[in-house]
């Protein structure tokens, strides 16, 4: 078992607050929602969710409006800088499984659903597993090796250091996989609009109403 | 008593029962947001004149067509 902050000595809590942006993403209001088919969402203040509703080939997507001086000094007013470490933490959950149902919450450089193509990171549940997802000049995947319990929330933690480079995957506080391959890490300046986003998709059966959670959303990108 | 239960359709297929449409006939629907304005992206097969499918967003969303 490894823990995060005690894995990674650059990246204390000291440090954290002192020397980078810490990041406080709330859920309660400004969230773009796109919905195809019976997909639905809802905000609140601690957590936001997508629902795919019962109708096959639905979906439900939750974007941040562009990430607007989420890094300062990095090429642009809603750019980031992936030359820099960047530490994402949130919780998830899934309820109601649904074997052809996809869940992502991403970091990327576009606002549409569907899996990374262009500069950015996140997690991806098939169904109730967990994948890590990278981003550089190739996607990358990691399976997790973890499978959610119904209607139980965890505690992400994706850690990404561009000197090594590599990307840590921690499922609650435990160190889950790292990627090291580095066309599918991120690096540059993504320069043009950066976006948060939760999704939800079922297939073609449907009939499950497939709910995503995301809440508790906070981060840290180094200066 | 009766308790009676209102609000906006939000999902697709509530606003294509809503107005009337078959299902499939929203392919998505894009509320920004502050939820001040929506887009709405209708199939081909929709043969509502648009002032008609205006006026029934507009009743429905209650919300005024933008330009």
């Amino acid at each position: 078992m490894r823990r995060l902050l005690g894995g990674i000595a650059p990246i204390q809590l000291a440090h954290l607050m002192r020397d980078g942006n810490p990041l406080f993403i709330p859920t309660n209001a400004g969230w773009t929602e796109v919905l195809v088919g019976s997909g639905t969402s809802n905000l609140s203040p601690f957590s936001l969710d997508v629902r795919t509703g019962t109708t096959a080939s639905s979906s439900a997507l939750r974007q941040t409006q562009s990430l607007n001086g989420i890094h300062p000094g990095a090429g642009g007013y809603s750019a980031i800088n992936y030359d820099k470490k960047l530490l994402l933490v949130f919780s998830l959950a899934r309820a109601n499984s649904d074997a052809q149902a996809v869940g992502r919450t991403q970091l990327k450089r576009a606002a549409t659903i569907g899996a990374l193509a262009d500069l950015g990171l996140g997690i991806r549940e098939d169904n109730l597993v967990l994948v890590g997802e990278s981003y550089g000049s190739a996607l990358g995947e990691l399976d997790l090796g973890y499978t959610l319990t119904d209607a139980t929330p965890v505690r992400i933690a994706i850690y990404h250091d561009p000197t090594v480079p590599s990307i840590q995957f921690y499922v609650n506080w435990v160190l889950k996989d790292t990627q090291t391959t580095a066309t599918k890490i991120p690096s540059g300046v993504a320069a043009t609009d950066n976006f948060l986003v939760r999704s939800i998709a079922n297939g073609i059966t449907g009939g499950v109403n497939a709910l995503g959670f995301l809440s508790n959303i906070w981060g840290w990108i180094e200066p | 008593m009766k308790t009676l239960r209102f609000g906006k359709p939000q999902s697709p297929a509530e606003l294509e029962k809503a107005l009337g449409l078959q299902k499939g006939q929203i392919l998505e629907k894009r509320t920004s947001g502050d939820g001040a304005e929506v887009e709405i992206d209708f199939a081909d097969s929709v043969n509502l004149p648009d002032a008609a499918l205006e006026a029934k967003l507009e009743k429905v969303l209650g919300l005024p067509k933008k330009a």
